[in-house]
């Protein structure tokens, strides 16, 4: 329930904060956001951390369904938000410093920045690890101390008007909710992080974090966090790390081959389902929400954890989701959070006012909505959250709270898809930021559209052109110069329409530099984090994005942006960053952007709910996702419900890969999918004030399936169907024979004997062969030999194999290596390969026997023909027979056998004379104790 | 059932009480066996287990005198297992006979004296009766047969109780012939590698300080163990040991034995008279010995194929033999079938001897050069088809493993004779020595 509760303040306080960070960032911005930093940093710390709380919690959502289950909750939550709210200002500052103390012990004690940013960069450590070694570490780190400096500038914002009181809605139980859900978010991610990164302090520094929110909200959540962080993350996090690329490839739940993306994705479809009750609850108080949250918690966390740990599994698993969202959310995130923001504060500020739930609400599906729309499908997304800014009832919020939820997890899997969009295509990215930084300059209305429609090819573009600045000014440069080319591509009304996959990065890249210097410094933090924590290609990109995403959002998406920066930067750059992020004024426009976004998307929201209706939790797992299924099952009228989903979970997979790269494509769908295209499409369609282009100028070829992942090793195998016990056993021996693993083989058998007396079916005569012939020729035991005799049947006699087997079993006993090579050339199935490795005795044994017994010499040719040596060809061709007689030569000279030539010159083996001198020699690299390296000799020379 | 009034079942229950406490306290063995041999479904057994049913508180009758609850807890346990032994729930009355064994056992442990042996023999060769049929109903009912693994671990126990100096030891070969049949029948007859070596080198025992029934079951088994191992010469001494010292009586036991003991002869080339086969109802062996006579390959191979099912099905797993519902005679009657077919090669070494002998006839001077096609072409008409690459194969194997004497001829495909002696006797040695 504390989890629940702390997503649901997490949402309200996220709404409310949205708004009043914007606000309040924006004035920071404008005026501080370089000059003081701290200020700045606190403030866009502070609303980095709204933001981060928001994007992570809305991530979260997005990336879980059970997420947007918790923003349900979070619905009522924002009731009491809304209270909190109003008395948070004061409150607030109570709250915030309590959150702060509870993160400054976390951190450090003394600077709540370096607390912050600490645990936070712990967090985005972990996180950048996971996801960009480099760079999202420094952005972690940055973006924690842009958490830690959010605080704190929260607490000063409350000095400010709107921060005061966003803070103290964050940091208020709705606050501390929202924030702690934030925290949560972010523990969740720094946690996830840490998991992945397995640094306990960082989880620590989490789980004080969350619990001191948690405490604010429920204990249960700190102890969730703790224990999360202690126990289940770390795993979850390793896995979903490893995962992670395969989810930036495609849907992070196929990619979760690891339980952790199942438990994630299980997570997300039980909340789902209570995100709907939640929804129903919305109108009910906090506590309502809670609970349907905590259940949906619980049932999450069932399976991990104790009843306190449970939901802290439950977190872990929601962490887990929310990592895999969050890495690309937060990639996503960074330009989006600050449209959502900046749109959100220029939009919601009023909203909020009058329904601050309804606003808290619609600010959180806005910014659901607009990470979601950013991350997977921004266009489309963005456009319904513009929508449902407008939409502010609590109803819409409700609605789009079970939307959200179906699109986060869509915007989830969009963000990993935009990840990896943006990685490949990093002009896309980048047009998504300058997008959104545009479309909050242009107007929350206007603009909101746009940056929450961002094509994911314009995400992936943005991406890219981050992944490819070598520090903070070429960032700031290239950011600057994707605003540019984002403002004028939105100007223009291209931008969903131009192909940002192809458009070249040397026009943001070159114009970069000129950009602004202050931004550089928290890029060039997070870009030096970058480059050297990119271990994955994939998850590169998607870090370069983030920290771009970040400045540009830093104001607005201050928070997130802010986060991700003060990752990069650490603690020490975190401040900086979060200056530079503030300075970087395209990030509050951008954030503004993600606000209308929000807004939008809760509207679209609605619609894809009562569209999704039929869409399941799966398909909602990820918010892109489940909308692209769902346009998808629109547009494809023929499939039934079932099949629908089926194929949905299925191409989920890739959607999710897909999704991300949507969220920046969308506008212009490259998108692998056609569904997210079509969804895509649709939501654009939907989206009214998006005026989004129509379908007709969708390049639909552009949605053709294209294979993402970037791995070409797997860990795991993929089944099609339930797998046979007795074929993956037959395999196994069948390759184990091939390979001359006797023991391999062995093993094999001995289960498939089991499952043959179990009365499974399988190739029972072709095994009862390889049986005979294994005890025949390598068993030597007769017994055994006569019990497996006996035990076949006529029908088994009269098999071809089963009595090729017996055959070479009377060849064997009674010596007749005639007949044994014959029945070797002619062996069917593998029986030649048990024969392989009985060839050398019986050739031995046939010599040993010839030199004894003829005299006085006896050609090689024929030996040649008689011990196997000659080719395949029964008659053997001169050639054939030449090489059989070489290798015939060789082997018998090997064995200490006499060859000399007869009158014709014929090599002849001399019987008289190799009958005395034959041996077996000795494998070359057989030693008694089975290590040649550990020779006697080798150790007496040696010593 | 017949109808067993209260007041019969109670003087039927008494009287076996101070029967048994009598015969424990008179050391009257013979007694003793004949209260524990519940195989040998003797009257009095059923009317006391009749009595038991209607009486159901045997234990509290134990209890009332001193004298029976001495031995309560053997006398429980055994009420117990001869109710269910009566009413035909063999796994119960495994069960229950087993504790009753494990609390006799423990008894004859306090015994100095081994006045109880025979009564020892009997709990023994009970419990693995018991267990086989038990096994049997647990087969019947689907499960797995376990009972007669855990009665062979019971009589592991028992041996380790007679393995010792005092006078009990000479009991220890019965026990271990029980293990013999436990192992043969459980297919795990790699068990019993650890008694024969406690019996054979442990000084406690002097193998004819035992029974002289013992040592012929014993020297059959281990006979037959060298069947298994192809170790002729011992199999042969063994089983020789063990039809010399068997009663000429029991003319069953000495098919049994000879049932190993003909192949095992055949194969050191001592055929055995037809009238032997035809005392002891040893059909399946005269078209072997008749092949062998003849050097008649084709009929060996027949014979062969015939008893196959016979000769390998002994050696099936004890689980297969109670699934297949065999009879014990089947089982026992195997393990032969590698034998015999090795006796192939004399069989070849007796139709070169025959073709030898015909050339000598026409053309003495060059008799010993045997001609591969002509070999090739007595195969055929025996109806087995075989090239001159496998005959030359199969003369080889004959010279090197000396049941032919001279050389083969590669180039001009001819097997050259030893003018002395060219076809060997093997007269009790094994083939190839």
């Amino acid at each position: 329930e504390g989890c629940v509760m702390n997503q649901g303040g997490n949402t309200q306080t996220v709404a409310p904060l949205d708004p009043n960070p914007i606000e309040k960032r924006y004035g920071v911005e404008g005026s501080q956001v370089q000059t003081s930093p701290y200020q700045y940093s606190t403030g866009s710390d502070a609303a980095s951390w709204t933001t981060h709380s928001v994007d992570n919690q809305v991530v979260q959502q997005n990336g879980n369904y059970s997420n947007s289950n918790y923003y349900h909750p979070q619905p009522p939550v924002p009731a009491t938000g809304n209270v909190q709210e109003t008395s948070s200002s004061t409150s607030g500052t109570v709250n915030v410093a309590q959150d702060y103390s509870a993160y400054t012990p976390y951190q450090t004690p003394s600077d709540l920045q370096n607390y912050s940013n600490t645990g936070y960069t712990n967090y985005y450590s972990g996180c950048y690890q996971q996801q960009q070694p480099s760079q999202p570490y420094t952005q972690p780190v940055g973006a924690y101390q842009n958490t830690g400096a959010p605080y704190s500038s929260f607490q000063n914002p409350g000095s400010y008007a709107g921060t005061a009181s966003y803070s103290g809605t964050y940091y208020n139980p709705a606050d501390y909710q929202t924030t702690t859900g934030g925290y949560q978010s972010t523990a969740y991610n720094s946690q996830t992080a840490g998991g992945y990164v397995n640094q306990t302090p960082t989880s620590s520094n989490q789980g004080n974090y969350t619990s001191n929110p948690y405490q604010n909200y429920t204990p249960d959540a700190a102890n969730i966090h703790s224990a999360t962080t202690a126990t289940a993350t770390p795993v979850h996090y390793q896995q979903n790390y490893q995962q992670w690329p395969g989810y930036y490839s495609q849907t992070e739940v196929p990619c979760a081959p690891g339980t952790e993306n199942l438990p994630a994705t299980s997570a997300f479809s039980q909340s789902f389902p209570v995100a709907g009750g939640v929804a129903s609850e919305m109108p009910a108080s906090n506590g309502q929400p809670a609970p349907s949250y905590a259940q949906n918690w619980r049932q999450e966390t069932d399976s991990s954890q104790p009843p306190p740990q449970q939901p802290a599994a439950a977190v872990s698993a929601s962490n887990n989701a929310y990592w895999m969202h969050q890495t690309p959310s937060q990639q996503a995130h960074y330009p989006v959070p600050p449209q959502n923001h900046y749109q959100s504060p220029l939009e919601t500020k009023p909203l909020y006012e009058t329904p601050i739930q309804g606003h808290q609400r619609a600010t959180y599906p806005q910014e659901l909505n607009s990470q979601a729309s950013i991350h997977q499908a921004p266009l489309g997304y963005r456009q319904p959250t513009q929508t449902t800014p407008s939409v502010d009832t609590q109803r819409v919020s409700k609605i789009q709270i079970p939307t959200n939820p179906r699109i986060a997890s869509n915007l989830p899997s969009g963000y990993t898809k935009m990840n990896k969009e943006r990685s490949p295509a990093g002009a896309t990215q980048t047009p998504a930021y300058v997008s959104v930084s545009m479309s909050n300059p242009k107007g929350h209305t206007s603009a909101m559209p746009e940056p929450g429609t961002f094509p994911k090819a314009l995400c992936g573009f943005v991406e890219r052109a981050f992944a490819r600045c070598k520090d903070d000014k070429e960032k700031a440069s290239c950011q600057a110069a994707l605003k540019k080319i984002i403002t004028q591509a939105t100007n223009d009304g291209t931008i969903n329409t131009r192909d940002w996959d192809i458009e070249p990065l040397s026009t943001v890249l070159n114009t970069d530099v000129t950009n602004t210097e202050s931004s550089s410094a928290p890029i060039s933090s997070l870009q030096n984090k970058s480059p050297t924590r990119r271990p994955k290609s994939r998850w590169e990109p998607i870090v370069e994005s983030k920290p771009f995403v970040k400045p540009a959002s830093t104001f607005t998406s201050g928070v997130k942006f802010g986060g991700w920066n003060h990752p990069n930067v650490n603690n020490k750059k975190s401040s900086e960053t979060f200056q530079k992020v503030d300075a970087v004024t395209g990030s509050k426009p951008t954030y503004f952007a993600q606000n209308s976004a929000k807004k939008s998307f809760q509207r679209p929201v609605k619609r894809q709910r009562f569209a999704g209706g039929a869409i399941d939790d799966e398909e909602s797992s990820d918010s892109e996702k489940e909308l692209t299924p769902y346009y998808s099952s629109a547009m494809s009228l023929a499939s039934s419900a079932d099949e629908k989903k089926r194929r949905d979970s299925r191409s989920k997979r890739f959607e999710k890969v897909q999704g991300h790269s949507r969220g920046n494509d969308i506008p212009k769908p490259k998108i692998s999918n056609v569904r997210r295209g079509t969804a895509l499409r649709l939501g654009e369609v939907l989206d009214e004030s998006c005026g989004s282009r129509a379908v007709e100028d969708m390049d639909w070829d552009a949605l053709t399936v294209k294979g993402t992942c970037q791995e070409i090793e797997k860990r795991y195998l993929r089944l099609t169907s339930a797998p046979d016990p007795t074929t993956v056993y037959e395999t196994h021996a069948r390759f184990a024979l091939e390979a001359g693993d006797l023991t391999e083989y062995n093993q094999c058998l001995s289960q498939l004997k089991i499952l043959y007396a179990e009365g499974i079916e399988g190739c029972t005569l072709e095994f009862a062969a390889y049986s005979l012939l294994y005890i025949t020729l390598h068993s030597n035991n007769n017994r055994e030999l006569l019990s497996s005799m006996s035990r076949l049947s006529k029908e088994a006699k009269g098999d071809e194999a089963v009595r090729h087997a017996l055959s070479v079993r009377a060849a064997v006993t009674s010596g007749n290596y005639v007949m044994f090579f014959r029945l070797y050339k002619t062996a069917p199935n593998m029986n030649s390969c048990l024969m392989d490795l009985y060839v050398e005795k019986m050739r031995y044994k046939a010599v040993t026997f010839i030199s004894r017994s003829c005299r006085p010499s006896i050609p090689v040719s024929y030996l040649a023909q008689v011990l196997g040596f000659a080719g395949t060809s029964s008659e053997g061709t001169g050639e054939k027979e030449n090489d059989g007689m070489e290798e015939c030569s060789e082997w018998l000279k090997a064995h200490g056998a006499s060859l000399i030539a007869d009158s014709n010159g014929d090599m002849v083996l001399d019987t008289k004379a190799s009958s005395t001198s034959l041996f077996m020699p000795e494998p070359e690299d057989a030693v008694a104790h089975g290590d040649r390296y550990l020779d006697v000799n080798d150790f007496f020379t040696r010593t | 059932m017949a109808y067993v009034s209260m007041g019969e079942a109670h003087r039927r229950i008494t009287e076996y009480l101070n029967r048994f406490c009598d015969a424990v306290s008179y050391q009257d063995s013979s007694m003793l066996c004949r209260l524990l041999s519940f195989s040998s479904n003797s009257p009095s057994l059923l009317s006391l287990a009749d009595a038991l049913n209607v009486f159901q508180d045997a234990s509290s009758l134990i209890r009332q005198s001193d004298k029976f609850s001495e031995y309560g807890e053997i006398l429980a346990h055994l009420f117990r297992s001869l109710q269910s032994y009566r009413v035909g729930n063999l796994v119960e009355a495994y069960l229950a006979f087993e504790k009753f064994a494990n609390a006799f056992v423990q008894e004859f442990r306090n015994w100095e004296s081994a006045w109880a042996l025979e009564a020892l023999y009997v709990v023994c060769y009970e419990v693995r009766i018991l267990a086989e049929k038990a096994d049997k109903e647990l087969t019947s009912n689907g499960k797995s047969p376990e009972k007669l693994k855990a009665a062979g671990s019971l009589l592991m126990k028992v041996f380790g109780v007679l393995a010792g100096k005092g006078p009990k030891r000479v009991g220890a070969l019965y026990v271990t012939c029980q293990l013999f049949k436990t192992y043969f029948k459980l297919g795990t007859v790699n068990l019993c590698r650890s008694v024969i070596r406690s019996i054979e080198t442990a000084r406690i025992f002097d193998f004819e300080e035992f029974p002289r029934r013992d040592k012929v079951t014993y020297m059959y088994y281990t006979g037959r163990l060298e069947v298994f191992n192809e170790n002729f010469p011992a199999a042969d001494t063994k089983l020789s040991y063990a039809l010399q010292h068997c009663n000429p009586e029991r003319e069953r036991n000495i098919r049994m034995i000879l049932k190993y003991l003909i192949p095992v002869k055949l194969s050191l080339g001592v055929i055995p008279k037809d009238e032997l086969l035809q005392k002891y109802n040893l059909h399946e062996y005269m078209n072997v010995v008749q092949a062998l006579r003849k050097g008649d390959l084709r009929l060996l191979r027949h014979a062969l194929q015939e008893h196959e099912d016979r000769y390998v099905f002994p050696l099936t797993s004890y689980c297969t033999y109670l699934h297949l519902n065999c009879i014990v005679a089947v089982f026992l009657r195997s393990g032969v079938y590698l034998v015999l077919e090795k006796l192939e090669l004399q069989v070849y070494q007796r139709l070169m001897k025959k073709i030898y002998i015909i050339q000598k006839l026409s053309d003495p001077a060059r008799a010993h050069q045997l001609k591969l096609e002509v070999i090739a072409k007595a195969l055929r008409w025996l109806e087995i088809d075989m090239d001159l690459d496998e005959v030359e194969c199969i003369m080889t194997i004959l010279i090197y493993k000396n049941l032919v004497k001279g050389y083969l001829a590669h180039k001009s495909k001819v097997v050259v004779l030893s003018k002395q002696d060219p076809f060997p006797k093997l007269n009790g040695k094994p083939v190839g020595s």
